[in-house]
């Protein structure tokens, strides 16, 4: 495939805001489509290692959610109503879907109108990543599934009893292996004196096979069930999304919550 | 609303016999509506899940009472996952069956044991025929089969009736208790079997007092021959007698107010009459959960051992004389966060919690009280349970005073002072003379309360000029008086910068005007204004470090600050008058300076030396405990405290009670919202329930 083949994306190059969804009866990925009032673009992958599909879909909306910097407006006119571009992941054996929005606001407003008015938590509920005890299990650093490569590349430390320091970011290459990470904070994590909110976990697609390029993405997640990615040009790089879900799910760190969480989202 | 049962004296007895009749009403008011009728009457206040369904009747329905581990997170899940017709008919109360479900058929209890994930522990069904109750089924989960219920071992035929009374009556009491605790509170009862181990320790010294026979294991740091001094005897009969007293008090408090309206709901009536129906359990357990949460916490360090043994072979601490110009910049270096463990356990025994209309907030050795308004109100600034954070303090800074002063409990203290008094006569007279951290310790404070005599205390004005500050040794019997009397005021800068550091995250901003609200509540604060204006100057120069004067100047301009911002949603006569004194420097120097510049040496002691951060660290533990900075705030003072956690129910553990509450509170002093105060500390309550 060409490196313009998969999508017909116009709002690339931004980060995506995802919330990762669990039916637990009678609800599906078209029941979600339906009720976001999505139409759908593009249905664009099957693949035999992972099972999932990426749906490109657009949504109407009457609330400009953008700085003005491009026309969204449905008549090109600037004027709403204004459609915008949503991704969807849907990962059946993981029984998930994830929703990628380009603004937090839309996220925002799709997800309230989802559990208002479609009464979305009737019918499972939304996926978290227990950050925390990701990191303290897995402190030696690299984590791999399959084809798939990831390693934590930023931390966000919070010290709850601490009031000088509150937080901690360590960002780099490889964090992990830092002679002061290893010296300190690891026994601080240990002995519970600090907590992770925030990691970014950098994801590596590494060999082109059945289809499924070989890309990579900077994932930043938070403990609510917040994930946030940079769409690059190509659109390509939200195939990292069903493997990152696979191997959480497989290191036991994925747990449901019934709060939504862009609202624990602390700029929101 | 009020859930209310109304019935024949003679009927209650038999309830089970005869529940036919008994009427049951769901009323909404403002206040309580006694029935117009010679029948008896019970009610309960209880709450709509859904804040604006009120059920008009609910005659002919079936009400569901349960009593779950976590209420908070069962509500949490049915708001967020229930149908409408679930969420319409969820109520919810703060007695021990807190979840209360009022349906018209038993479709909807199908869609609610689906939706909760939990076991209950008990669970009471009413099925009404118009508004009498037609059938009465009631069940209980816990473990039914007979336990050893823990007793004194001691025998005390020998002590005369009286004593022997207070002895059986607590002997009573725990047995009653311990028979409801195994089937609504399990997990509490090793709570009251230490206690029941340490009255038993009591009741051995009483014996061995009143018998003469074996010395008590509890009583080995004396000898026979001390313990046959009259004096000594004394002490430790009534000590110990008071103490049994003391405990029966709080056990008969406690008991009446976990228990009554638990399943079987009938049984037994609250003392507590505006919930005499359903009790108050849940906010016991709050209580419990917040008195038991900080002592663990406090359990890192054992402060008695570490105050009476160790620092009698630390360093002492460095520049602490002449005094009061002291530097502390090095004090740092013997503080007792050094000696912190690395796990804590659980305290030996904890407190008795329970409410008091005529205590209010209070701490004793083994109860800790809190108001009855805050059952209520206590979601409000002035009724808030952070007060609570208070009293407990009061018990852990009588242990360090007392450790300091009497640590060896050898019953020799008037040796001991002598020998005090020498090394503080050495100090000031400038001999050189061999001092360890203890005899630091000790010789700061007594040359606090020596300067007090001249420049007054938190509750004196002092008495002559300013005159800067020359030690004049006062005669022993005269400083060991003062010392006794100065007690109060030292325990009191104590506790509010602990309180400051330990519970309110050190945030001035925040401490001062809360405090402040809680102080609003209480009638005598008038009389006594610059006592608490100077309790909040010193609070506020623990988190300064500036030479005194500018400590005095900047303090000030702080507080003044803080109040101001408040100033109009406290409305209160008492803040502008604070205003106004703030803004008097002819008095300020004259009436607070003295007294502040004397105490500010305490202020150092506290914040270097008894602070411990890593006790701080395990009261704020909490995935959802974070900061946050709004650099578009032009008042910002300090970065924000939050804690994470959506308002109302939620299907989350909150691990650190505390925070929790101090969030609520910072947001209700932010809030300019007429909140429904009473459902929202109906929520806060059972939050601080919601525990793994």
């Amino acid at each position: 495939m060409t490196k313009q083949s998969y999508f017909d994306l116009t709002l690339v190059k931004r980060y995506f805001h995802l919330i990762t969804f669990k039916p637990e009866k009678k609800y599906t990925f078209s029941s979600m489509l339906t009720d976001l009032e999505a139409s759908v673009k593009k249905n664009v992958f099957y693949s035999t290692i992972l099972n999932f599909n990426v749906v490109e879909a657009e949504i109407i909306s009457n609330m400009p959610f953008f700085g003005g910097e491009e026309d969204f407006s449905v008549l090109q006119n600037g004027q709403p109503p204004y459609k915008y571009e949503i991704l969807l992941v849907n990962m059946p054996d993981l029984n998930m879907f994830t929703i990628g929005f380009p603004f937090k606001l839309l996220a925002k407003l799709s997800l309230d109108k989802l559990i208002n008015s479609y009464k979305l938590l009737s019918f499972g509920s939304f996926i978290k990543c227990d950050v925390n005890n990701l990191l303290i299990k897995n402190y030696k650093n690299d984590l791999s599934y399959d084809n798939f490569l990831a390693y934590f590349s930023g931390l966000d430390l919070i010290f709850p009893g601490e009031t000088k320091i509150n937080s901690v970011n360590l960002d780099g290459e490889k964090p992990l292996e830092s002679p002061l990470f290893i010296d300190v904070f690891k026994d601080q994590l240990n002995d519970k004196k600090c907590h992770l909110e925030r990691c970014s976990i950098k994801c590596r697609l590494q060999f082109p096979k059945d289809g499924i390029p070989k890309t990579q993405a900077n994932f930043h997640i938070d403990m609510f069930g917040n994930y946030k990615f940079y769409l690059h040009g190509s659109g390509k790089n939200i195939f990292v999304v069903p493997f990152l879900f696979s191997l959480l799910f497989e290191k036991g760190c994925l747990h449901s919550t019934l709060n939504n969480p862009i609202n624990r989202l602390k700029d929101v | 609303m009020w859930l209310k049962i109304v019935y024949n004296e003679n009927d209650i007895a038999n309830w089970h016999e005869k529940s036919e009749k008994i009427s049951v009403f769901l009323e909404d008011s403002h206040s309580v509506i006694i029935p117009n009728t010679s029948k008896s009457f019970r009610v309960s206040t209880v709450f709509p899940l859904i804040p604006d369904n009120k059920k008009t009747t609910i005659d002919n329905c079936i009400i569901l009472f349960f009593s779950f581990p976590n209420a908070y997170c069962v509500l949490g899940r049915v708001e967020k996952k229930g149908s409408k017709e679930l969420k319409e008919s969820t109520y919810f109360s703060l007695g021990l069956c807190s979840v209360i479900l009022f349906l018209e058929n038993e479709d909807l209890l199908i869609e609610f044991k689906q939706i909760i994930e939990q076991q209950e522990v008990a669970s009471e069904r009413w099925d009404l025929k118009g508004d009498k109750i037609s059938k009465i089924v009631y069940e209980l989960n816990a473990n039914l089969e007979p336990i050893v219920h823990p007793d004194i071992s001691a025998d005390y035929s020998i002590l005369n009736i009286t004593e022997r009374a207070i002895i059986d009556e607590f002997r009573i009491c725990i047995n009653l208790l311990m028979i409801k605790l195994n089937l609504h509170m399990s997990e509490e009862r090793n709570k009251f079997k230490a206690l029941v181990e340490a009255v038993d320790s009591m009741v051995k010294e009483l014996v061995y007092l009143q018998s003469d026979g074996e010395i008590p294991a509890t009583l080995s740091e004396y000898s026979k021959e001390e313990l046959f001094n009259r004096k000594l005897k004394n002490s430790i009969w009534h000590q110990n007698l008071g103490r049994i007293i003391q405990i029966n008090s709080a056990l008969s408090y406690v008991s009446t107010q976990a228990f009554s309206g638990a399943v079987p709901i009938l049984e037994r009536r609250s003392l507590i009459r505006r919930n005499s129906l359903l009790g108050t359990g849940s906010t016991i357990l709050a209580l419990n959960r917040i008195s038991g949460f900080i002592e663990k916490s406090f359990e890192l360090i054992d402060f008695q051992d570490v105050i009476t043994n160790k620092l009698s072979s630390t360093p002492p601490l460095k520049d602490s004389i002449p005094f009061p110009s002291y530097d502390c910049s090095d004090w740092s270096l013997g503080s007792l966060n050094t000696f912190s463990k690395n796990n804590t356990t659980e305290p030996s025994f904890g407190k008795l919690p329970y409410f008091s209309g005529r205590l209010g907030f209070r701490e004793t050795e083994f109860s800790i009280a809190a108001a009855l308004q805050s059952i209520t109100s206590g979601a409000s600034l002035e009724w808030s349970l952070m007060t609570l954070t208070h009293e407990m303090l009061h018990g852990h800074v009588r242990i360090i005073i007392d450790s300091i002063f009497y640590g060896s409990d050898n019953g020799k203290a008037e040796e001991e002072h002598a020998q005090f008094y020498r090394k503080f006569k050495d100090r000031i007279e400038r001999r050189d003379t061999k001092e360890v951290q203890i005899d630091s310790i000790r010789n700061l404070i007594l040359s606090y309360c020596t300067l007090t005599a001249s420049h007054g205390s938190i509750s004196n004005f002092p008495k002559d000029k300013w005159q800067g500050a020359t030690i004049k040794l006062l005669p022993e019997e005269t400083l060991w008086k003062t010392f006794a009397i100065e007690n109060r005021d030292l325990s009191e800068i104590f506790v509010h910068i602990l309180d400051l550091h330990y519970f309110y995250a050190s945030r001035i901003s925040i401490y001062i005007p809360l405090i402040w609200c809680s102080w609003l509540s209480v009638p005598h604060i008038n009389g006594d204004l610059r006592q608490y204006i100077l309790r909040s100057l010193l609070t506020i120069a623990s988190t300064i470090k500036h030479p005194a004067n500018e400590r005095f100047q900047t303090s000030i301009r702080i507080f003044f600050d803080v109040m101001s911002k408040y100033n109009e949603k406290l409305e209160s006569h008492i803040i502008k008058e604070v205003l106004d004194i703030l803004q008097n420097d002819s008095l300020l120097m004259a009436n607070y300076f003295p007294s502040f510049w004397i105490s500010l040496c305490i202020v150092d002691l506290v914040t270097e030396v008894f602070y411990c951060p890593a006790i701080r660290t395990e009261l704020f533990k909490d995935q959802f405990v974070s900061w946050a900075s709004d650099e578009k705030d032009e008042d910002e003072v300090e970065q924000k405290f939050v804690y994470n956690l959506p308002n109302g129910f939620n299907d989350e553990i909150i691990e650190a009670p505390l925070s929790y509450l101090l969030d609520r509170m910072i947001k209700e002093l932010d809030s300019m919202k007429d909140s429904d105060l009473e459902r929202e500390t109906a929520i806060q309550f059972l939050a601080l329930n919601s525990k793994q």
